[in-house]
């Protein structure tokens, strides 16, 4: 009886990942342009949709450590 | 029903991943179907004489429209004509080497509309297209796009015959070549005489442009260019025979067809 919702709910995070990952192959392939990334101290050359990514990767994670400490 | 939720989840997934890692390993690659490929334009050492004939042939600076930047570079660098390879994405004329992701045009897809190439291109006095395609609603697009652009001479190169039949009627006042990519090509276009009538030339693989091939073109009136000459010799060689157009990557080979030679290093 225990173990459905267990299922259910690993169930909706697979599904997550996986609209994650989509919307990531999206966003890189539909910004696969070369841009110059210009941080203090630091300028390179990257594409666009690689860095939408790993800022949003970064914001995720500091959004979840930060929702982990609060509870 | 949860289990093959998420067994389909998980393979979504993994085909994520591995498209990921694709277009890390690969990024030159999946850049070209995204925006297309770009043109490598570049400049070396002219070796040997320089000769006086550089300015009677028509200069053509490789897919250079398919990038506004390379076609502004091969401009300033007085060559006579700019390559734009012309590509449908969504219904759209655009410049592209190659065809973009199918499904995903629109999306995905960066390279420019054939109409920036276009205005890029006119800088100079010679626009050449080469077709990628030869569907009747491409070439419909096609004759609706040049309609209106008729202030520059126009060369058209395909290696599909029906489509050089249609722009015959369609686009009278453009020159038509034929592409020959392989000796195949070029044994068909000699077993078809009315294929050669309908021709004003033909644009060839150099390697394919041997010395017999040659004459014999030039013994039925076609005008004939190759495709892709960066070396100096090899160009010299064929301005010898009387090539009407070489379609190169190199600006001071540009810069010398063009009548530029202070130009050249």
């Amino acid at each position: 009886m225990s173990r459905r919702p267990e299922t259910a709910r690993r169930a909706a995070r697979d599904v997550a990942i996986a609209i994650s990952l989509v919307f990531a192959v999206v966003i890189v392939g539909a910004n696969f342009v070369l841009v110059e990334v210009r941080l203090p101290g630091l300028t390179f050359e990257a594409r666009l949709g690689w860095v939408i990514l790993v800022a949003l990767a970064l914001g995720f994670g500091a959004g979840a450590l930060w929702m982990r400490r609060a509870h | 029903m949860t289990s093959v939720l998420v067994i389909a989840a998980r393979a979504v997934v993994a085909i994520c991943m591995v498209l990921l890692v694709v277009l890390v390993v690969f990024d030159a690659h999946a850049e070209r179907f995204t925006a297309g490929l770009a043109p490598l334009q570049f400049s070396g050492q002219v070796e040997g004489d320089l000769r006086e004939e550089y300015a009677k042939l028509v200069g053509v600076a490789h897919n250079a429209g398919d990038d506004i930047g390379a076609a502004h570079e091969a401009a300033a660098h007085g060559v006579d004509a700019v390559e734009i390879d012309v590509t449908s994405v969504g219904g759209e004329l655009h410049a592209s080497h190659d065809a973009p992701v199918p499904f995903f045009e629109t999306l995905f897809f960066r390279g420019p509309e054939l109409e920036e190439a276009w205005d890029a291109a006119r800088l100079r006095d010679t626009v050449l297209l080469h077709l990628k395609e030869s569907s009747p609603a491409y070439l419909e697009d096609l004759r609706r796009f040049l309609s209106t652009r008729r202030d520059r001479k126009l060369i058209i190169q395909t290696g599909d015959a029906r489509s050089l039949r249609v722009l015959r009627r369609t686009v009278p006042w453009a020159e038509r070549l034929q592409l020959i990519f392989t000796e195949r090509d070029l044994e068909a276009l000699r077993g078809d005489a009315g294929l050669v009538a309908l021709l004003d030339g033909v644009s060839v693989r150099d390697r394919l442009l041997t010395a017999s091939r040659h004459a014999w073109l030039e013994q039925r009136g076609l005008k004939t260019f190759a495709w892709t000459v960066n070396d100096n010799r090899r160009m010299n060689e064929l301005i010898e025979r009387g090539l009407d157009g070489l379609i190169t990557d190199r600006l001071d080979f540009m810069a010398l067809l063009g009548g530029r030679p202070e130009l050249v290093r």
